[in-house]
């Protein structure tokens, strides 16, 4: 191999590698930008069911349910002259605000009838019952930062303590709720109190004996 | 066909997302199912009959000496707890007068014609009501008043009250009471009362509570 192409190729070995190490010379400066961090947030709907009865302790029960736990609450053997309510507290302890919407179905039954509901003028044996039309309500709506400040701020959205209204109207008001909830920290609760009473004035009022109405309600928060 | 048929695999993609999209947002759902009102029921039953009238006395041919009793047995079948009251109570007299056969009678009964009121059994009908509950060491429901039976009203028939406000408990379901009644026609009874009918008519209430 002639000297001079040997020459050469060490001058190109040396001058490439005159380059190479030029890059690391110039200026640098490192910056990061780590953690960048995507959260996503919460809804999260608790419910809470209580309520009260003014007939005898034995005759009620409260199953309060909570977060992913049905709640409801059982009137066993109601009569004339009586009365109770039934409140259920939803709070969104989420991070995001929602919009509470309400599906509720109301059940009648009959459960047979007695000598004295055939008697009753007006009865309708047999078929759904007669408590849809004689067990009166009210319901009440409040919204605020936690159950005392909802219940302080309640007003009625069916019937009044002065006139309550028949439970066959309670399923398409419930239905039609579209309730805002702020995220947790705000006005996050909002209250449904129910009322309802039996009349004893009623002279008919023997036409509802061993009927049962029933209601079943789904709350969905959504975003 | 190429280029239709990239456009509908397009579309679809584009519809997919659309719906897909609507069940991506966040919610929550909580229940509360099952709240049940379930009404009460109260019912009473008289010597077994519910609905059904109850004669408990059908006394024929009755004379002066004699006596007897009747029970109303009364049974709450209902499932809340109620109170007996009497109501309605009535008695209606009849002289059953024929002229054919009862002289007898006309010869002590100055008026044999029932625009008068009736017959006079009614008037010398002499009658206890109680409660027959056994109280005090007595026996219930035999038709006597023993032990410290209280009584609802001793005297003639005809002077009966049209109402007795007893307000006697009675449990449901179940709960069981019994009313009874003696009745008697004294010796001294003459032939006024021969032929003569005598109807007592008694509504017997169960009521919710002790005011009704």
């Amino acid at each position: 191999m002639p000297k001079a192409i040997i020459g050469l190729c060490i001058a190109i070995v040396v001058l490439l590698s005159l380059i190479t190490s030029t890059t690391w010379t110039y200026f640098n400066d490192t910056e990061s930008s780590s953690n960048n961090t995507f959260t996503a947030g919460t809804l999260d709907l608790v419910p809470l069911v209580t309520g009260s009865y003014s007939g005898l302790a034995s005759l009620y029960h409260i199953v309060a349910g909570g977060n992913g736990v049905n709640g409801n609450v059982v009137f066993d053997k109601i009569a004339p002259g009586q009365n109770g309510t039934i409140e259920w507290v939803l709070s969104n302890t989420g991070k995001l605000a929602g919009t509470l919407s309400i599906a509720c179905t109301t059940i009648f039954a009959e459960n047979g009838s007695s000598e004295l509901e055939s008697l009753a003028t007006g009865n309708n044996g047999g078929s759904n019952g007669d408590l849809d039309q004689y067990l009166l309500v009210t319901l009440q709506r409040g919204v605020g930062t936690d159950q005392a400040s909802a219940e302080a701020a309640m007003t009625y959205i069916l019937g009044t303590v002065s006139s309550p209204v028949a439970i066959s109207g309670l399923e398409a008001v419930l239905d039609a709720q579209n309730q805002a909830l702020a995220a947790s920290g705000g006005n996050d609760t909002v209250v449904y109190q129910l009322t309802w009473s039996l009349s004893s004035s009623d002279p008919n009022i023997n036409i509802v004996q061993s009927d049962t109405a029933q209601i079943d309600i789904t709350f969905t928060l959504s975003q | 066909m190429k280029k239709v048929l990239g456009l509908s695999i397009a579309a679809l993609l584009l519809i997919g997302l659309a719906v897909g999209g609507t069940f991506a947002y966040f919610s929550n759902t909580e229940t509360s199912t099952g709240n049940t009102f379930t009404a009460g029921t109260l019912n009473l039953t008289v010597n077994g009959n519910d609905g059904a009238n109850t004669v408990v006395f059908t006394v024929t041919n009755a004379n002066p000496g004699e006596s007897g009793a009747g029970t109303w047995a009364l049974v709450n079948t209902g499932n809340l707890d109620g109170y007996i009251d009497l109501e309605n109570i009535s008695v209606t007299n009849a002289e059953n007068y024929d002229a054919n056969t009862d002289e007898a009678e006309a010869a002590d009964d100055s008026d044999t014609s029932d625009a008068t009121g009736g017959g006079e059994l009614g008037a010398n009908l002499d009658v206890v009501l109680f409660i027959d509950d056994g109280s005090g060491g007595g026996t219930a429901n035999n038709g006597i008043q023993d032990g410290t039976e209280a009584t609802i009203y001793s005297g003639k028939l005809d002077s009966i009250a049209a109402s007795y406000d007893q307000n006697l408990p009675l449990a449901g379901p179940g709960g069981t009471t019994y009313i009874s009644m003696t009745w008697s026609v004294d010796s001294s009874v003459d032939n006024i009362i021969m032929g003569d009918s005598a109807t007592l008519d008694i509504d017997v209430e169960l009521g919710q509570t002790a005011g009704q």
